[in-house]
Order: C-alpha cells, then structure tokens, then sequence
C-alpha cells in the first residue's frame, strides 16, 4: 500500500502555492506578533517537547530490541 | 485576492491566548480519542489533498504500534495476506525474533483488510519471510517515523495557522480544515491510498511546572500498549534510572552527562555523596541563609561531570507541600573553597554578604 500525502499545500513552512503566507495575506508585523505569541508560548516548548521525547523513545526502544536480537 | 491583513482589531489581539491555550490543550490531552471525529477529519483532509478516500480506517493504542501497522501497509504483508497471495512459512519455525507485539497489530489490521475473510496468522507470515526482510523489519518501522501525521501533537504549528484560518481569518488556511479536526481528535495517523491508520492519545502525560517531561515515579508518557517515555525534568532516562534501580556504580558507568545528574538528583545528593564517598571539602557550616540548617561542600570527580566541579548540598528554603524540606545539590566551580563561598557563588554575592542574611526568601 502506498503511503500518501495529505498536505498537498505547504502551510507548515507557511507557504501556499509560491509565495509564504506573510508575504500574499499577512504583514509582516503581524505574522510576528502573532507568531510571539504562539511560538515562544507553552504550545511550542511543551507540546513540541513531547514530540522529541516521544520520536526519540521510539528510535531508543526499536534500537534497543535490535540490540537484543543481535545478542 | 484578499487584502492583505496589516493589523488585529483588539478582538482579535484578545483571542490570541484563549486561542493558544486551547491548542496546548488540545497537544497535551490525555483524553480517549473522538474515533467519528478523527475519521471524518482525516477523509476531509484527502478530500482537500484531492485524493480518492480510503477504504479501510485502523485504529491502533499508539505511535509505536502504528508504526508497525503502517510497515505491515507499505510492504504489502497485509494487503497480500488479505488477497490471499502472502507467502507463508511454518509458523513453528524462524519466529522466534518476532516482536511480541506484531501479531496483536497484524489481528487489528487483518480484521479490518480481510473483511472477514480467513487470513494467516502473523507467525505464519513472519517465517514465510525471507532473514534479510525480518532483519529489517525494525528500520523499516522506524523509517515510518518520516512519514506520520502527528494529530495533537502537531499542534505547535498548526494552532498558528488555526489562529489565522478561525480568528482572522485568512483565505488559504482552510485547507487545513481536515488535519485540524484530526489534531483536535487523536494522536498519530498514516494515511495510505487504500487505508488511514489513526492511534489513541496518551493515557498518561506528566510535566514539570516548567512545562518539561517529568515524572519521579513512573513514565512521563504512557500509551495504552505500553509504549512509555521516562524522563526527568525534561532528560529521557532508562526506566530502570525512574524505578530506582540504579546504585552509584550504575550511575557512574553512566556515559551520557545529563542522565547521569539526573540519576543523582534521582537518589538524592545526600545519600549520593556516601555512596560515592565523595571527599568533603571545609567544615559542614550553619546555612545563614536558612536558619537551622547546615551546608556542605564535597569534590566532584569529573567523571561526573566531566569536569572538576564542587557541589553544596543545602536544604530548600520552600518547605514542600509534604512539609518536608527537599535537601538538593548546587554544583560550583572549584574556585570556591568553603560552604558560605560556594552558597554566595549561587547568589553571586560575596561570601561576607551572604554570612549577613537571615533567611532566603
């Protein structure tokens, strides 16, 4: 089965079609304080926290199991 | 095209923190997953993506185990299992080296791709497969890794766009309307061309007041399968480290320099710098900062730290909500060379200074 994407615009690099999304609808100023306010907020430093942790565990728990089949 | 937005209307400046804190809500639940929600969300999402829906939505207990599900899709296992062309082996034979939980995924999966039909066991599977493609097995799930939908926890960068598409709102952002209502359903989810693989939330999450993975006493994450983080104070540790296995020989073979503090934190300085025979350093001192308590200051060997370093062991001022007093250690360089230099040092006061107070507050 063939793993598909469902994001075929790029909003996670803030960009639609061409142009970033502060550059067509956003001043830039704007863009700013708004990203103040969600980036240097708990959503990042938390959530995001909980993402690494949770990757890492994954790639820590899979190495370990290899590790034990190898031995 | 819309006019470009130059400034927020006070309404709009106001929304911003209930705005956020929903969505940090959202990346931190624990709650069980809305499965109708989170299904209707992700085929919105291919909808928008302008892709054909899936046939089969699987629901899985976490990361980990969809990962070995979206393995078992992308190499066709289960799509072959389900038609009938597999190739199967003896399932007493070669499966040995089967993670226990593959055949409880492979049941999950095949119920759903096989739509009742008869399909082979995953031992069956497993040992039908050639060594090298269950040798690699474990790098194939965590390539899966690359190519999951977080759900909640993409909640740092899509609550920024969320903000823009709900509050302002912006045209372009609507697109995001799919993965939203995933994120604000469940956890992790692959899509497929045929199928969604979507997993349940976390059962458990601790944090710190600093907002740092921590849990003293069990797993900071913990998902229904099993599948746990240990962390302290925002350090992924062994379990063994949280569950107090480790003795001061353990901690000291320790080779990365973070986890080896935080074990030390986790035993307790105290009881650490006995264990370790740590070699005082000046007399043990009445604390002037904190009446009725001592200070001490030992060496450090740099195998700990790697690098010489000094460390007080004092009493917090803050009586803790137990009402005891947490006895921690303040590492200082090795410039300092008594008990009132070193608690100055913390302060960055001179040692005269710090003999006149009375009491931290």
């Amino acid at each position: 089965m063939r793993s598909v994407c469902v994001q075929r615009y790029d909003l996670r690099t803030e960009r639609v079609g061409d142009e970033p999304l502060k550059e067509w609808a956003i001043a830039n100023d704007v863009y700013t304080r708004v990203a103040i306010d969600f980036t240097n907020a708990p959503i990042r430093s938390a959530v995001d926290t909980v993402v690494e942790g949770t990757v890492h565990s994954f790639r820590t728990e899979l190495s370990n199991m290899e590790g034990e089949e190898r031995g | 095209m819309a006019e470009k937005i130059t400034e927020l209307t006070p309404e709009q400046e106001a929304a911003l923190e209930p705005h956020r804190d929903m969505w940090l809500k959202i990346g931190l639940s624990t709650d069980r997953a809305d499965r109708v929600e989170a299904e209707a969300g992700a085929r919105e999402a291919y909808t928008i993506a302008g892709l054909d829906q899936p046939e089969a939505v699987i629901w899985l207990d976490s990361p980990m185990m969809g990962a070995i599900g979206a393995w078992m899709l992308a190499s066709s296992l289960a799509e072959e299992a389900a038609s009938g062309t597999v190739a199967i082996g003896d399932r007493d034979g070669g499966n040995g080296d089967c993670d226990e939980r593959y055949p409880e995924v492979w049941e999950r999966i095949m119920a759903v791709l096989a739509k009742g039909k008869d399909y082979p066991t995953f031992s069956e599977v497993w040992a039908g497969m050639t060594e090298s493609a269950r040798n690699g097995a474990k790098s194939a799930i965590r390539e899966q890794v690359r190519s999951a939908a977080y759900g909640q926890h993409d909640a740092g960068w899509l609550s920024f766009n969320d903000y823009f598409r709900v509050v302002v709102p912006v045209e372009g952002t609507e697109k995001l309307s799919g993965l939203i209502r995933v994120a604000k359903s469940c956890g992790w989810w692959w899509p497929f061309d045929r199928a969604i693989i979507l997993t349940e939330r976390p059962t458990a999450l601790h944090l710190d007041p600093q907002q740092r993975l921590h849990n003293a006493d069990g797993p900071a994450i913990r998902y229904a399968d099993g599948f746990a983080l240990y962390s302290w104070h925002g350090t992924r540790v062994p379990a063994e480290m949280i569950r107090g296995e480790w003795d001061t020989t353990r901690i000291l073979q320790e080779p990365n320099a973070e986890v080896r503090r935080s074990a030390i934190e986790r035993l307790g300085w105290d009881e650490f710098v006995i264990e370790a025979e740590l070699k005082q350093v000046g007399e043990v001192m009445d604390d002037p900062g904190n009446t009725g308590f001592t200070i001490t200051l030992y060496d450090v060997p740099a195998a700990i730290y790697d690098e010489p370093v000094r460390v007080l062991i004092c009493t917090n001022g803050t009586v803790e909500r137990g009402g005891t007093r947490r006895r921690f250690g303040l590492t200082t360089p090795v410039t300092v060379n008594t008990p009132l230099e070193a608690a100055a040092w913390g302060y960055g006061i001179t040692a005269e200074q710090y003999a006149q107070l009375q009491r931290r507050a």
